[in-house]
């Protein structure tokens, strides 16, 4: 019979609006305003998932984020999302779920036999079982995964797509819940911008699920208005379905909202998902508190809940969990899910109370109602495989360590339990709150505040409704003062003030024989941790909680221990004799509870993942069919292959068109910074190596960049512009750092220096053309610039007009040959390239990319800053010590005296040539003097760069080898893989050494 | 993610920023005067202490200014900023073990 | 390869991207948000040499008659604007295509008080407008644009996909986004998906 265990009345549900879904493959149905955990057990379902290591049977065991067993995966394919709680899932039309961690099927699952064979699961089995031989590790790890597995990922891309926004707010409420409505009314009414966001479809969080009474109306009504009034003020953002998970520094806040989810038609177009990054000035925290579950002999099974989840099914989904139930508790207040259920006409078979002398209010309700109450007495034993059929309850001693007197039998099928609350301290914890045992509540409740945040209502760790709903309202408006706006306080509504004490703090109910012999005892449903698992790693010498949590895998599941942490420090205490309060806590991190990774990545996803910084000359590159390389965040012509052309045969045309005739590089991404004012020469003379003072206007000069630990970190040419006024070129890809070395001297070291930068990097669009036929080109594009090798010298600038716009030639080569590179402005790079290519054609101009670039270069000995060097190099190891000037300071040369900078033997910059011409070394090959069968050899230096050259006719590298400049004609040997490749140590200049072409 | 207080711009978000460790560390006014030791101490070494430290920011992706923080290592809290040459704001400094 | 298509054009670093028409989930309303390019405006920076910010304040007043905005702000006068980029640094940017007129001029005006650098080729100008541009802003950084702390004419030097860009409100429901060339189409497209769900206009 369909939704045979629903009430007749009653509920938060939609009983117009009759929802179809499957789980496991069946059909059923249930109400809008379901979770699929209430609709499951509208149905009598109530087995649901196998637990994680022993399989065994489990049931929906809570009403919400805590729930440890009823782990779901939903839908299918790609979009298919694993190890959804079915307490938090919304039921819509069609939605088909499935339990996890059962094979072949729910109802008979094979790794049930994990559970007769648990002696050989104790805690820390896998330490102990995995070990040796490590090579079998591959074997294990498929072993375990296979075993352990809970959900499934998608193998598919994600379909959705997920939205993220920052938002501010004077007050961020968490939670809205009486205390959590409380302050967001008290912050909004002063006129702050509020954010106030739940976990839930619903505002009201507790108020749903009880029967209690706000200012003489049902406390659903009073939550209802409050709503109303948040929603009419146009400064309170109101988020549903979505949960505050992170709390980070300075009040920088996470939160996961539901978009679509709950929806039968996704919407098209729309995300399904939004994370808010929200900055809030003040955080109020009002998440609520989760009820604790006892410790007691075979505690897992199917039907056995948490007495207020138990309650909310009743009250909230109109739902009898059972029909016959028994209470199992420590205090009084869990008496009002007894009170409730027998309301709904649920048989109340007993009430078990833990406590000696079981007295309180609701207790007495109880007694009055006509429920038996069976103080100082525990659940000994449960029975029932796939659903709890009878359960044997004893009195127990008065220490309550044991049981003292014979058991009785009593038949349910529901077992309502309650061990206390545990405020959800998770987001203050997150915020490096700190916590507080409260012996009273025996739980961690919230002491001093790091960050701007305050807690109300239960997660404060207080209980009756007036007192929360108080507190709530005073956190309002103490967060909106502190925001700095004024309030008026408001009266406080009126309500009980009942609270969940007595109680008796009793962390193990005693079976028949110790823990470990007989039954489990679990304190940790989800990792499938007993008491027996937390007294072994004590007798193996885990005492820290830190050390017994990750060696039994305590509260390590998806619920991150939210029902089994205080509960395993209980158990942990009484094993060792010490108070909870000195055994320390474990802190808790985000999140809260899951994210989808399609939340966190958003949309910075695919093309957005990392921006893409494109020349003026782009889309000429893309239509040649260039392949790109990125280099910083440019994406550059790597080369530009023809067709049936691969990358080797097209860098060995472009290489030799460069060098016979003529080659076109876009040179536009070198960093540009224009340097203006008086002391622009000393600055330039500080930060490079070498002297500045007497470059001329139209003159250009090289430098080299050192850090102040004396290596090397950029090196480029700057053009001496005007009086006063330099142009600096740095490496495409150390612009940014480059920039950020000048400033920092400038703001932080020499504030004195007239000096001031300003990046143009890219103002320029910079065509480089260089082979014999460059000039020739070029004085076909200009009239009014003399390209006369006598007008024009290697190394100066002329400003003139090229292919019809402004430009500024720059005489320089970074390809040993004759070369210019044109600058003009952004706008007209791609005008410019067109009309060199158009030009160029009778010299069979060829466009080169940076793979042939760096084959030129290094043919003439031509470092590139990353690829020579690497943080570790001097200018001494390359042989550029000329470069430095003894008559000045300049940022690394203090370093450069040092006695390891002095050593001879360090690694140097050379040229290596294999003996056979037709071997390319890899680059990065490591390189000896003296070969051995095997390694370890004593390693002298390593490749740097290795090409085949056609302009040589044969493969050669750059190396940085040790005393290398001293080793010129000496051999080294690079072992490789089935080959050992001789090499000749070289001058690294291969190409023109005398620099006639450079300067014809 | 850090709400940095840009002496120029005002509060922004970490994001905007680059970290430029210890401050008030002068460079030595003649390198070539001092030991290999001071130098390397000068180069190489800062007190990374666990605590109240002051240290240099530059607001890289806003108005390109360095300036010091004097920052909680520990707890993040953020004593003041203050502008290159300005002396720190006096705070009750603090390390932890 | 689909870049192999691109156009041809040195017009705009937008061409191979910008496709007329209304796309995403374009509501009732109709697009939340249009984009433009704002090809129309030239770009200088400045920034005071040591003659100090008051000679520089002096000669943009009496030279250009606008006051040198102070953090986080703009002036706007006939066919210029000033923002404030940083400590005594500003961008001037005009309402015409001339690049060298706009240099000549602030040079002329401004003189020996400050170090003048072209930007018209270098930064590239994106302009949202919209009734849904703050939905769209709230994406794209995590300034806030709330119009309690973004009030029309602040602008900023900020952070969006990773790169730096100047935010700049200029109307009620008009912002203008400066970035380097380079980045431009990167940020675009950054941009336009982030008004997805709103939909967006390119005209």
């Amino acid at each position: 019979m369909a939704q045979r265990y629903r009430l007749d009345k009653g509920g938060r549900i939609d009983r117009d609006r009759p929802v179809d879904f499957t789980f496991n493959g069946r059909a059923y149905q249930g109400y809008a305003g379901d979770t699929l955990g209430s609709a499951l057990l509208a149905n009598g379902v109530h087995l649901v998932g196998r637990s994680f290591k022993y399989h065994r049977p489990r049931g929906i065991f809570s009403a919400g984020a805590e729930e440890a067993n009823a782990l779901v995966q939903v839908g299918e394919g790609a979009a298919t999302l694993a190890d959804l709680k079915a307490t938090q899932v919304e039921l819509y039309e069609g939605l088909s779920a499935r339990s996890v961690n059962c094979y072949p099927s729910l109802d008979f699952d094979i790794g049930e036999v994990n559970s007769l064979a648990s002696k050989l699961f104790p805690a820390g089995f896998y330490y102990k079982t995995f070990m040796w031989p490590q090579a079998g590790w591959p074997m294990y790890e498929r072993f375990i995964r296979k075993a352990a597995g809970l959900g499934e990922a998608p193998l598919e891309p994600d379909p959705d797509f997920y939205d993220k926004r920052y938002a501010h707010a004077d007050v961020l409420v968490a939670g809205a819940g009486p205390a959590g409505l409380a302050a967001a009314l008290a912050a909004a009414r002063s006129g702050a911008r509020v954010i106030l966001a739940d976990e839930q479809h619903e505002l009201g969080g507790s108020l749903l699920s009880g029967r209690d009474e706000v200012d003489g109306k049902p406390g659903s009504d009073w939550a209802a208005e409050a709503e109303r009034e948040l929603r009419a003020n146009e400064n309170v953002r109101i988020l549903p379905r979505s949960v505050v998970f992170g709390y980070y520094d300075h009040n920088w806040i996470d939160i996961l909202e539901n978009l679509s989810d709950h929806l039968a038609n996704k919407p098209a177009d729309a995300p399904r998902q939004r994370m808010w990054k929200v900055r809030a000035n003040q955080v109020v925290l009002a998440t609520g508190a989760i009820e604790r579950p006892l410790v007691f002999r075979d505690n897992d099974r199917p039907g056995i809940m948490l007495a207020s989840a138990a309650r909310s099914y009743v009250n909230r989904w109109a739902v009898r969990p059972g029909e016959s139930a028994v209470l199992f508790t420590n205090n009084d207040g869990a008496y009002a899910a007894a009170l409730d259920m027998k309301a709904a006409g649920i048989k109340i078979a007993a009430a078990v109370d833990l406590r000696a002398e079981a007295e309180g209010e609701l207790t007495q309700a109880a007694r009055d109602a006509g429920i038996e109450v069976l103080a100082g007495h525990g659940i000994a034993a449960t029975e029932g495989h796939k659903r709890v059929r009878r359960v044997k309850v004893a009195p127990l001693s008065a220490d309550g360590r044991s049981l003292a007197g014979e058991a009785r039998t009593l038949n349910c099928d529901l077992v309502a339990m309650s061990g206390g609350w545990n405020p959800t301290v998770h987001l203050h914890s997150q915020s490096r709150g700190k916590l507080r045992f409260d012996a009273e509540l025996a739980t961690f409740v919230p002491d001093r505040a790091v960050q701007a945040e305050r807690s109300a209502g239960a997660c404060n760790g207080t209980f009756g409704l007036a007192d929360v709903l108080g507190e709530g309202f005073a956190a309002g408006e103490a967060a909106a003062e502190a925001a700095g706006f004024s309030v008026e306080k408001a009266p406080r509504p009126q309500a009980g003030n009942g609270k969940f004490l007595p109680a008796r703090w009793l962390w193990l109910t005693p079976s028949s024989k110790p823990v470990g012999h007989g039954g489990k005892h679990f304190v940790d449903f989800q990792n499938d941790v007993t008491a027996a698992d937390l007294q072994l790693a004590l007798r193996e010498g885990y005492t820290s909680v830190e050390h017994v949590k990750r060696y039994t895998t305590t509260g390590m599941g998806t619920d991150q221990g939210k029902t089994s942490n205080v509960n395993a420090l209980g158990v942990v205490s009484e094993f060792r004799g010490v108070p909870i309060e000195e055994l320390g806590v474990t802190t808790f991190r985000p999140p809260y509870t899951p994210v989808t990774f399609g939340a966190w990545g958003g949309r910075d996803v695919g093309d957005l993942f990392d921006p893409i910084r494109r020349t003026p000359m782009h889309s000429w590159h893309a239509r040649a069919g260039a392949e790109f390389e990125n280099v910083g965040m440019w994406k550059r012509p790597w080369y530009y292959p023809k067709a049936g052309e691969g990358m080797h045969e097209a860098v060995q045309r472009e290489s030799k068109a460069a060098r016979e005739s003529l080659g076109i590089l876009d040179a536009t991404t070198l960093g540009r910074i224009d340097i203006q004012g008086p002391d622009s020469a000393e600055f330039l003379n500080r930060v490079y190596t070498n002297g500045w003072k007497t470059l001329k206007p139209g003159a250009i000069r090289y430098g080299l960049m050192l850090g102040e630990d004396g290596m090397v970190m950029d090196d480029g040419v700057t053009a001496c512009l005007g009086e006063n006024h330099y142009l600096m070129h740095t490496t495409s890809g150390g612009a940014a750092e480059v920039l950020a070395h000048l400033e920092e001297y400038l703001q932080t070291e020499w504030p004195e220096l007239q000096v001031y930068l300003t990046t143009v990097t890219e103002q320029y669009a910079t065509a480089a053309i260089a082979g014999p036929n460059a000039r020739k080109l070029l004085a076909e594009l200009t009239d009014d610039i003399d390209v006369d090798p006598d007008a024009f010298p290697f190394m100066s600038w002329r400003e003139g007009t090229v292919a019809g716009v402004w430009a500024r030639v720059m005489r320089i080569s970074f390809s040993g040959d004759l070369s210019f590179e044109i600058n003009v402005e952004a706008h007209n790079g791609l005008h410019l390239w067109q009309t060199l290519m158009n030009a160029g054609e009778k010299y069979n101009i060829t466009p080169y990319g940076t793979e042939t670039m760096h084959v030129l270069r290094a043919e003439k000995g031509f470092i590139i800053v990353g690829q020579e060097t690497d943080g570790t190099v001097t200018p001494v190891d390359l042989g550029m010590e000329k470069l430095c000037s003894t008559k000045k300071d300049f940022i690394g040369k203090r370093s450069l005296s040092r006695p390891d900078m002095q050593d001879p033997n360090r690694k140097q910059f050379v040229g290596l040539l294999p003996d056979d011409p037709n071997e390319v070394l890899e680059e990065g090959a490591q390189l000896v003097e003296t070969v051995k069968s095997q390694p370890p050899m004593d390693m002298v230096g390593h490749v740097t760069s290795s090409y085949m050259s056609p302009n040589l006719g044969r493969g050669f590298a750059l190396a940085l080898v040790k005393g290398g400049l001293h080793k010129h004609g000496q051999k080294v040997y690079a072992p490789m893989p089935g080959k050992t490749i001789a090499c000749t140590v070289t001058s690294p200049v291969f190409f023109d050494p005398e620099g006639e072409r450079l300067r014809a | 993610m850090l709400l940095i207080p840009c002496p120029y711009c005002g509060e922004r978000a970490e994001n905007e920023f680059s970290y430029g460790g210890e401050a008030h560390k002068p460079r030595p006014e003649v390198p070539e005067e001092i030991s290999d030791a001071t130098w390397a101490d000068y180069v190489f070494l800062q007190k990374n202490t666990k605590g109240t430290y002051y240290e240099r920011w530059i607001h890289s992706h806003g108005c390109r200014r360095w300036f010091n923080l004097v920052r909680d290592t520990l707890t993040h809290e953020i004593h003041g900023a203050y502008r290159m040459g300005e002396a720190p704001p006096k705070v009750d400094e603090k390390t932890y073990v | 390869m689909p870049e192999a298509t691109e156009p041809l054009t040195a017009a705009s670093p937008l061409a191979a991207v910008w496709e007329p028409g209304e796309h995403g989930r374009i509501g009732p309303q109709g697009p939340g948000v249009t984009f433009t390019e704002r090809r129309d405006l030239t770009l200088a920076s400045f920034q005071a040499r040591r003659a100090g910010v008051e000679a520089l304040a002096g000669a943009a007043s009496e030279n250009l008659g606008l006051a040198l905005p102070g953090p986080n702000d703009s002036t706007a006068g006939d066919g210029l604007s000033l923002i404030w980029v940083g400590l005594d640094r500003w961008l001037a940017v005009a309402a015409d295509t001339n690049g060298p007129a706009l240099l000549q001029r602030l040079g002329e005006a401004l003189g020996e008080t400050a170090a003048v650098a072209d930007q018209s080729h270098g930064e590239y100008v994106l302009q949202l407008e919209g009734p849904q541009v703050r939905d769209v802003l709230m994406r794209a950084t995590p300034v806030d644009v709330h119009p309690t702390a973004f009030p029309v004419g602040r602008v900023v030097s900020t952070v969006m996909n990773h790169t730096s860009v100047q935010l700049w409100r200029t109307q009620a429901e008009r912002y203008l986004v400066v970035v380097h060339r380079g980045f431009a189409r990167d940020l675009f497209k950054f941009l336009t998906t982030m008004s997805r769900d709103v939909g967006y206009r390119l005209p």
